[in-house]
């Protein structure tokens, strides 16, 4: 079955290690077969990797996108997810954690990537509601 | 007949992690080798570093399930480090950043 994409003016999406944008007009793209693809909405840049949950996003986020599930990109998510764990106390964050670093290890990374972003959004509203 | 039979992932019954790191640690593991990493996530030897990346990701997660059970890893102050990025990845991302 395939992906349906609904594109606004100018969106940009990644596919394949290609920078997609649309037009100026709305657009609707079908995704026939498997691929790649992050939409400009999942899209993290540098400057917001700010929290160790961003960073740990940002790194899965590398290794989905040049499609390396292994080797120096595997070191680095490794290195994001370990530090993520050394300010994570609640034990159910710890075992998303866990059930993240499954999916990586499985090189299941699109999974992977939906997870974190989860984990992701719920720390940015944490975040917002302690300040 | 059975002889001629190919091995393919599917046929091969997974193994949990400690059996996988142990048959990839002494070396010649069986072919196809799934590893069930845990919740039916299954490993193979499939991506670019073959055996060796398999077992680079399977030591990984046993690593992270170590820390993830340790109380001791708890709240732990750890020197900032510098944000890695790939060179191609940094490009790609500066390529989508919106059109203002």
């Amino acid at each position: 079955m395939p992906l349906k994409l609904s594109l606004k003016p100018g969106e940009t999406f990644i596919l394949n290690g290609a920078v997609v944008r649309n037009g100026d007009r709305r657009g609707v793209l079908l995704l026939e077969n498997q691929a790649r693809i992050l939409r400009e909405k999942d899209i993290m840049q540098p400057e917001e990797a700010t929290t160790p949950a961003r960073r740990c996003y940002f790194a899965i986020m590398q290794m989905y996108l040049s499609g390396e599930k292994e080797g120096p990109a595997y070191d680095r998510t490794m290195r994001a997810m370990a530090d993520l764990l050394a300010v994570t106390q609640l034990p159910s964050d710890r075992k998303l954690l866990a059930d993240m670093s499954e999916l990586i290890a499985a090189g299941n990374l699109y999974k992977g990537l939906t997870k974190c972003r989860k984990f992701v959004r719920n720390n940015d509203e944490l975040k917002l509601e302690a300040s | 007949m059975s002889a001629l039979r190919l091995v393919t992932p599917e046929l091969v019954e997974p193994v949990d992690l400690k059996a996988g790191i142990a048959q990839l640690e002494l070396g010649g593991p069986r072919p196809g080798l799934t590893v069930d990493v845990g919740h039916g996530n299954l490993a193979r030897a499939n991506g670019h570093l073959g055996q060796a990346g398999l077992l680079q990701r399977l030591m990984g997660h046993r690593l992270l399930l170590a820390l993830s059970r340790d109380p001791a890893c708890e709240h732990v102050d750890l020197p900032k480090r510098k944000l890695e990025i790939d060179d191609e990845i940094a490009l790609l991302l500066d390529l989508a950043r919106p059109l203002d």
